[in-house]
């Protein structure tokens, strides 16, 4: 059982490459103390460790599976670095009184694009509703940014490219059920 | 591919910044020659950012499950657990050390015949340090000494061994069978994670305290700030006073008392002599949880950011104050203080008239 084993940094970012979540529950018994003792000296409370924690092992995540990825600290190292950040950019929220969430725009670079004008609660749920295996496969291509190899050997697909017909598929299907949603003029004049 | 999933690719392309060069710069002017590609774009980010929120949430919420299970009120826990080996390992040593290897000032000159009877036979039979050497058998032999040989690991005689003090005592070693001192560190952690595991799964249910539920309440700190410049400038004028004692010796005593009286007067401004007003202010809000203690425990424990409050009905009216340092809890109007010591403790209710009068004042 992985949680009764001792891993290496190298082989705790093999086991996130290959999308095994388990990595991401032994990190986070084994940085615990180390973050609840920061958070706390750093005006935070025992809720706080979780949250942030639970953030920042997200955020390893999906930079593992990033292609520029490289790990050149210890593991342990790299994780305080995110704590720290994400840390004092709450605490920098509480000051100001501020309410935004940044967390969401990590991937996605092209901020030109507004999607302001679009309810957001909408596409959430019509994201809940999906199948199952539709869910995952957006999932793994869009937030975990898995290799089309692997989500084809994670979800049993014959090759990559049933992955990525399939990922189009899904994506056309949950587009309609968003467009269906409001009138067909806010995508298309 | 056809030109539409093509489009979908591209658009992906784009929005996870892979987008490069040429094909860039193309797709740029399309985005703003062509509105209707726009819209597509937007929708198409639209629904990968709800896709990404969806994903976080599960994982987050994955996190939780998995790791709320090993956190408990009763710590019982494995570095506990880890303590409690290494006690035993060490007077399991210290057995070995004084009883097998003979090792220990009055039991350094032992003949053969002074010797436990495991002892006895393993001077009689050299061949016996051919046995197995496991600990655990070592250990669960600590009760039946008399009865069964003691298997003896390989002793090297010109070692420097630490004598133990103590004598061993049986009583301590209840169950043997939990602390396998093996070398390999591995199998500690793992044995160890196992026994945590089972303490904080349904065998160990019935011992654990109960949280009722939680509310989080605002500390507010009573800032008696007035009272505390006016102070301030008394001290330090009281210094000036002890300078000019020095240099102009006691008999001008009762003179610079009184010039230290009017000094007084003057220096404080009109306003810091009017009655002291306390001001409050919000400090930070802190997560009070109602728990049932199996041993029906009356108190609170307490860490600085949560208090635990044992006993305590979860409708019961409650407020923070923070006074001179000191935080008090409010308790259906009864002001108790409370102690960040992170350990159990009972509560106690303020008897002071200043500070009572200090915490009432709004």
């Amino acid at each position: 059982m992985l949680l009764n084993k001792r891993f290496s940094d190298s082989q705790l970012v093999d086991e996130i490459k290959s999308g095994n979540e388990e990595a991401l529950v032994v990190m986070y018994k084994s940085y615990y103390a180390m973050v609840k003792s920061f958070i706390l000296k750093n005006n935070g409370s025992e809720d706080e460790v979780e949250d942030v924690l639970q953030d920042s092992l997200i955020a390893i995540w999906r930079n593992v599976n990033k292609k520029e990825f490289s790990l050149t600290v210890k593991m342990s190292t790299y994780l305080m670095a995110i704590v720290k950040n994400l840390w004092f950019k709450q605490l920098k929220k509480k000051t100001r009184f501020t309410v935004v969430d940044e967390s969401l725009q990590e991937k996605i670079t092209a901020d030109d694009i507004s999607t302001d004008h679009l309810d957001q609660s909408v596409i959430h749920q019509l994201v809940a509703e999906l199948d199952e295996t539709c869910k995952k496969l957006l999932s793994y291509f869009y937030f975990d940014g898995l290799e089309n190899k692997i989500i084809a050997e994670k979800m049993g697909f014959a090759n990559t490219d049933t992955v990525k017909s399939k990922k189009y598929q899904c994506f056309k299907r949950l587009q309609a059920a968003v467009t269906s949603q409001y009138n067909k003029e806010d995508f298309f004049n | 591919m056809t030109d539409e999933q093509h489009i979908h690719e591209l658009i992906d392309q784009y929005l996870m910044g892979e987008l490069v060069g040429q094909d860039l710069d193309k797709f740029k002017i399309r985005l703003k020659d062509d509105p209707a590609f726009l819209k597509q774009v937007q929708l198409q980010k639209a629904i990968i950012q709800s896709i990404e929120a969806s994903r976080h949430a599960d994982l987050k919420a994955m996190l939780q499950e998995r790791t709320s299970k090993s956190r408990g009120i009763i710590p019982l826990n494995g570095r506990l657990l880890a303590i409690a080996a290494t006690v035993v390992s060490l007077v399991a040593l210290g057995f070995v050390l004084r009883y097998v290897i003979g090792f220990g000032p009055e039991n350094s000159e032992l003949s053969t015949e002074d010797k436990p009877p495991a002892v006895q036979e393993q001077v009689a039979k050299p061949d016996a340090q051919e046995q197995d050497a496991d600990d655990l058998v070592l250990v669960d032999s600590l009760k039946n000494e008399d009865k069964k040989p003691l298997p003896i690991t390989e002793i090297d005689s010109n070692a420097q061994y630490v004598v133990a003090d103590e004598e061993p005592v049986d009583e301590e070693i209840e169950e043997p069978r939990y602390f396998n001192v093996e070398t390999d560190e591995d199998a500690d952690l793992a044995q160890l994670r196992e026994d945590e595991e089972e303490l904080d799964g349904e065998r160990f249910k019935a011992r654990r305290d109960t949280m009722l539920g939680s509310t989080n309440v605002v500390l507010w700190a009573v800032n008696t700030a007035s009272v505390v410049r006016q102070s301030d400038i008394t001290s330090v004028t009281t210094n000036d006073d002890t300078d000019k004692k020095a240099s102009r010796g006691l008999g001008r005593k009762n003179k610079d008392k009184k010039q230290k009286e009017e000094l007084d007067k003057e220096s404080v401004p009109d306003e810091l002599k009017a009655p002291a007003k306390p001001i409050r202010q919000q400090v930070k809000s802190v997560r009070v949880e109602f728990w049932h203690s199996i041993v029906n425990f009356k108190g609170y424990k307490f860490d600085g950011n949560k208090l635990l409050l044992f006993d305590t009905p979860q409708n019961t009216s409650l407020s923070l104050t923070q006074l001179d340092g000191n935080i008090y809890l409010n308790k259906n109007g009864t002001y108790y203080r409370i102690i960040a010591n992170n350990s159990f403790n009972q509560l106690r209710k303020v008897t002071d008239s200043t500070v009572l009068n200090s915490l009432n004042q709004k």
